[in-house]
């Protein structure tokens, strides 16, 4: 196990390595000069020579890799001696370990991996992502909860009942949400939760009684056909088929409102308040008081783009789970734990969810980690202070140290969550257990 | 009333759903069960004799679109309860507990990831609710403080650095223990060796063997009055099957169960069952006392199910199948008996001067395979210098025009040795002497102009065949490769041909294999064997998964195949039967290592090692 950690982590040195070069090269083969950004337009040819003599731009591409990859690399050589040096050891930038010299001003040290220093305000990459990284992990870490719990427990629902009401509706649920872009539902779910809700929401009556009188109806249906007693499940299905009948009929109700001007009809046009989220449209985890400056903590501006970001997995989720979990149920222990008389519930609870996770927790752990890297729209449209955000910025403006650092941080998460998610294997099933 | 009456099924129809067309698989299927006797249910597969037995508990909505109706009456003391008519709720306390089953596959048939012990504790736990003398009060304090306990003790674990063993294990309820003491007492019944380790190890740790016998005491946890073993015993090696036969026969006298055994080997039946109910189409052909049926059967099915078992004390020409009896219309039903089996059986006797004949042309030859010290070792991973013998210095040579049996238990080495044979692996050490070549240190480019002198059919007809490509491209595909013919066309004619030879209609040259039978998609492995003209086939069990009168079939077309192609086979089975039916000699192998070889029956009537004869002595007789 433990040499198998150690394994999988020098693997992750050499993909690391593999994510640096490739992306040092695509920001040397396109067109851009992050010197002529910074000095602005009306720079003269003195100046933008300058920067980039500063930025170290001027050097040929093999020897700026080169210096990068020194910087980067815990292992290092650095110039002791001059100052001058492109790689003089300096502590305000480095805080390294001397191991021993090489040459007469040259030595090898042990150090941090350092990121450089963002082009655009010269502050330390490492601390922007310090800064910014927990904002964008609580939200991908929230997201990935919400889509793992509901997911898996739509997901047994919709198998049980496969074929019926339940199962086709969170099909198409989970279609839609499959096909809905990010930007849009973030849009959507911003104005809707944030804005038009958030006080309270005027809902017309008319959709209620008709919810209620499905429902009744429903059940009396049930009671006349079956004479058996109405459970638990019987009415949930039937609320929910009630509220969509309900549902159909307000949408019917809205098309009809503006064209024969029902609003005269005071049965048809009453509506109801319903208490509202109480959210805002955007806002950020840590946000200062207007008044004090102190920093304050909005948990519940986390509520409207976790649910955004985590509709997409949810779904596919809900998909993976219902079709592996139907896959182990036609599977041969399925009838011999059914043959020993125990119940359903314990059948699917106790036999087949655990075998039916493994494409399950293959699907969460690609999702956690690319929704750490690409929650870029939800994170602009929420106005949330996280990595997305700063990485959009980092690229319009020709950042290469901010892209570079954000990229190696993320490739890190990626090779972490594969480790975790092989152990969990390993934990679900002992045919895979680790040696 | 007889107060023995255990189960009584009336008029048992199940119907199966087709995309609206509805499908009878099991029709007006009567018999009675009683208290300590066993009914044996006979018949092919697809005959319905395992959706009996899971309609007879209820089970058979875990096949898609399948319903039941007929009475399904279950005699509890002075009760009779129709199972039909009771819910799936009420239903779940009589299985396991009063109504128990054996299912066919150990292997796919217990839980993987759930440890042995577990499955059978959890059945009794379900089933018996006065393991302990506690109250339900102190049940559920018990309960509620475990798992509280359960819940933080990982924590405190790796807090206290593994320090406290109170905190490293789980803890159990008083009931749990019991319920565990309670399945050791089963698996020692069982004769599981280890018990203790077999509590804690999962299904895929032990062997097939132990997997079933985990499963029976899976089944009599809660001593049930009726126990149905679906084939339990056909996926398992001879010698386990009868240790399997001989327990269930023991547990039977011990517990008075009434048994349902369901297989399609009617000798093995007959020597444990008192009843026999044979089963065609969904029907109930033939039913009555064992001795009857299996001495002067009726029904001509059944006396074609008796004959295509290959007899192991004569040499037969050929195997008898039914179309020597029995006159068969175009649907595939069966006619009139014309012969009686002592007439066929005659008819096609060889005579022994004709075999010796026959040998002594054989081994006049320079063989065709020579294998020398062949070896093959698994290194194990943790240990320096410890390996898994598979093949273990095997040495042995085929002649041009026989047919070499390979038998032994599973995991002898028997399909490893195959493999290294085709080079499918590389050998450890040793020669393979092929056209007077060292095949075993060939390169795989080398290998590749050989590769069509040695064919393969493989055992599970299934899967062996790609179901997206069509099978006359499958044929072809191996043809082009070795650019056998000029063109397409040829090549077509040829494949053609092939598929008349081994009696697949000729219009299937663009079907899909899902379009035929087990039987059929066989032949088509075999036709795509011959299409490249070899010279050896290895059939690795290559009849192991077809019912009896097709692997008959199956049997005489490679027999005739032998004549007209001039084959050579190397015939692996764990079947000493088939083997013997089939091979002028025998080489019976045992972990690794051949443990005798000779020709054919001086092995069968004559065998010198202790394994030998115990091999030949687990081969079921049926009843004289």
């Amino acid at each position: 196990m433990f040499r198998y950690i150690i394994r999988k982590i020098a693997y992750g040195f050499f993909v690391l390595f593999g994510v640096v070069t490739v992306i040092f090269i695509l920001f040397n083969i396109k067109p851009g000069d992050p010197a002529l950004m910074l000095g602005g337009q009306h720079s003269t040819k003195e100046i933008v020579e300058t920067i980039r003599k500063d930025l170290g731009l001027d050097l040929p591409f093999h020897k700026r890799y080169g210096f990068y990859l020194n910087d980067l690399s815990p292992v290092s050589i650095h110039n002791v001696k001059e100052k001058e040096s492109i790689i003089y050891l300096d502590s305000s930038k480095y805080s390294a370990v001397q191991l021993f010299n090489v040459s007469s001003n040259k030595s090898i040290v042990l150090k941090y991996p350092y990121l450089r220093k963002s082009y655009q305000n010269k502050r330390s990459v490492a601390q922007i992502i310090r800064e910014k990284l927990p904002d964008t992990f609580v939200l991908a870490l929230s997201a990935i909860l919400i889509a793992t719990f509901l997911g898996i427990t739509f997901g047994v629902i919709s198998a049980v009942n496969k074929g019926k009401f339940f199962d086709n509706i969170s099909f198409i649920a989970a279609v839609s949400g499959m096909s809905a872009p990010s930007f849009f539902m973030a849009a959507i779910i911003s104005v809707v939760g944030g804005y038009t809700w958030s006080n309270q929401m005027d809902l017309p009556v008319l959709p209620f009684v008709f919810s209620l009188l499905a429902i009744i109806i429903g059940l009396l249906s049930i009671l006349i056909k079956s004479n058996k007693l109405i459970n638990l499940k019987t009415i949930v299905t039937w609320s929910i088929k009630g509220f969509i009948i309900g549902s159909g009929c307000w949408l019917v109700y809205i098309g009809f409102y503006s064209i024969f001007s029902l609003s005269d009809w005071p049965i048809i046009s009453s509506t109801f308040a319903f208490p509202g989220t109480g959210l805002n449209p955007n806002g950020s985890l840590v946000e200062l008081n207007d008044y004090t400056g102190d920093e304050e903590y909005h948990w519940e501006n986390l509520i409207l783009p976790a649910i955004t970001l985590g509709i997409r997995p949810l779904a596919i989720v809900i998909q993976l789970t219902r079709s592996s979990l139907l896959d182990e149920l036609s599977q041969d222990y399925i009838r011999t734990a059914r043959s020993k008389g125990l119940s359903k519930y314990k059948v699917i609870v106790n036999h087949a969810l655990i075998n039916s996770l493994n494409p399950v927790i293959t699907a969460i752990s690609g999702w956690f980690a690319s929704l750490l890297a690409g929650a870029v729209f939800v994170e602009q449209i929420f106005d949330w202070n996280g990595i997305g955000h700063e990485l959009v910025s980092a690229l319009k403006n020709d950042d290469f140290p901010l892209v570079i650092g954000v990229t190696i941080v993320v490739a890190c998460f990626f090779v972490l969550i594969n480790i975790i998610v092989d152990i969990v294997y390993g934990y679900l099933d002992p045919r895979v257990r680790l040696n | 009333m007889n107060s023995n009456l255990l189960l009584e099924i009336k008029n048992l129809t199940t119907k199966f759903n087709l995309n609206g067309r509805e499908k009878d698989v099991v029709k007006n299927v009567s018999f009675e069960l009683y208290k300590g006797k066993t009914i044996g249910l006979v018949g092919e597969s697809g005959s319905g004799k395992s959706i009996t037995a899971l309609s007879a508990m209820k089970l058979s909505d875990s096949l898609p679109n399948a319903n039941s109706s007929g009475e399904i009456l279950f005699h509890q003391k002075s009760k009779v309860i129709d199972f039909n008519l009771l819910s799936e709720k009420e239903m779940q306390s009589f299985r396991g507990n009063e109504i128990a089953m054996v299912f066919q596959e150990p292997m796919t048939a217990m839980n993987p990831v759930m440890k042995c012990g577990r499955q059978v504790v959890e059945a009794i736990l379900l089933h018996q609710k006065d393991l302990t003398s506690q109250t339900n009060f102190q049940l559920f304090t018990e309960g509620l403080l475990l798992f509280f306990l359960n819940l933080v003790s990982p924590f405190l674990n790796v807090l206290a650095l593994r320090m406290i063993p109170f905190f490293r294990k789980k803890h159990f309820s008083k009931r749990e223990k019991e319920a565990k003491t309670r399945t050791i007492q089963l698996f020692k019944k069982v004769k599981l060796s280890r018990p203790y380790d077999i509590f804690s190890s999962y299904p895929h740790e032990i062997s097939g063997g132990q997997k079933q016998r985990v499963i029976i005491a899976m089944a009599l946890c809660c001593n049930p009055s009726i126990l149905i073993a679906d084939e339990p015993t056909t996926s398992l090696d001879v010698t386990v099957q009868k240790v399997i036969i001989n327990l269930l026969k023991e547990l039977q006298q011990e517990y008075k169960m009434g048994i349902i055994f369901i297989s399609h080997d009617l000798t093995l039946i007959s020597e444990f069952a008192d009843e026999i109910i044979v089963m065609y189409k969904g029907e109930i052909v033939e039913k009555g006392e064992v001795r009857k049926i299996y001495k002067s059967p009726k029904h001509p099915y059944t006396i074609g199910l008796l004959a295509c078992k290959p007899p192991v004390n004569i040499n037969l020409r050929e195997l008898p199948t039914r179309k020597h009896f029995i006159g068969t219309d175009e649907d595939g039903f069966v006619g009139d008996v014309v012969k009686s089996i002592k007439d066929v059986l005659q008819d096609l006797e060889i005579d022994s001067s004709e075999i010796a004949f026959r040998n002594s042309i054989i081994y006049s030859q320079t063989p065709l395979i020579e294998v020398k010290n062949l070896k093959k070792y698994y290194p194990l991973k943790n240990k320096a210098n410890h390996f898994i013998k598979a093949v273990d210095d095997v040495s042995f040579k085929i002649y041009p025009g026989e047919t070499l049996g390979l038998v032994g238990e599973s995991g002898c080495g028997k399909t490893t040795l195959g493999k290294t044979l085709l080079k499918l692996i590389d050998s450890s050490s040793g020669e393979i002497i092929f056209n007077d070549n060292d095949i075993s240190k060939f390169s795989a480019k080398q290998m590749r102009p050989l590769r069509k002198d040695i064919q393969i059919i493989f055992q599970d007809p299934y899967s062996s065949l790609n179901p997206k490509i069509q099978i006359g491209k499958a044929i072809t595909e191996p043809m082009k490769v070795h650019n056998i013919c000029d063109n397409d066309f040829q090549r077509k004619q040829e494949v053609i041909q092939l598929l008349k030879k081994v009696g697949i209609p000729k219009d299937s040259f663009n079907k899909y294999p899902h379009e035929f039978s087990g039987g059929q998609r066989q032949r088509i492995c075999i036709a795509r064997a011959l299409a490249l003209r070899p010279k050896f086939i290895l059939c690795d069990e290559s009849v192991s998964a077809l019912d009896v009168s097709v692997q008959a079939e199956v049997l005489n077309l490679l027999n005739n195949l032998r004549e007209q192609f001039g084959l050579t086979y190397l015939f692996i089975s764990h079947d000493l039967s088939v083997v013997k039916y089939m091979s002028d000699r025998i080489i019976v192998m045992n972990e690794g290592k051949i443990v005798e070889q000779g020709l054919a029956d001086d092995i069968y009537f004559n065998p010198k090692k202790e394994y030998t004869k115990k091999l030949i002595s687990s081969i079921p007789k049926g009843i004289s």
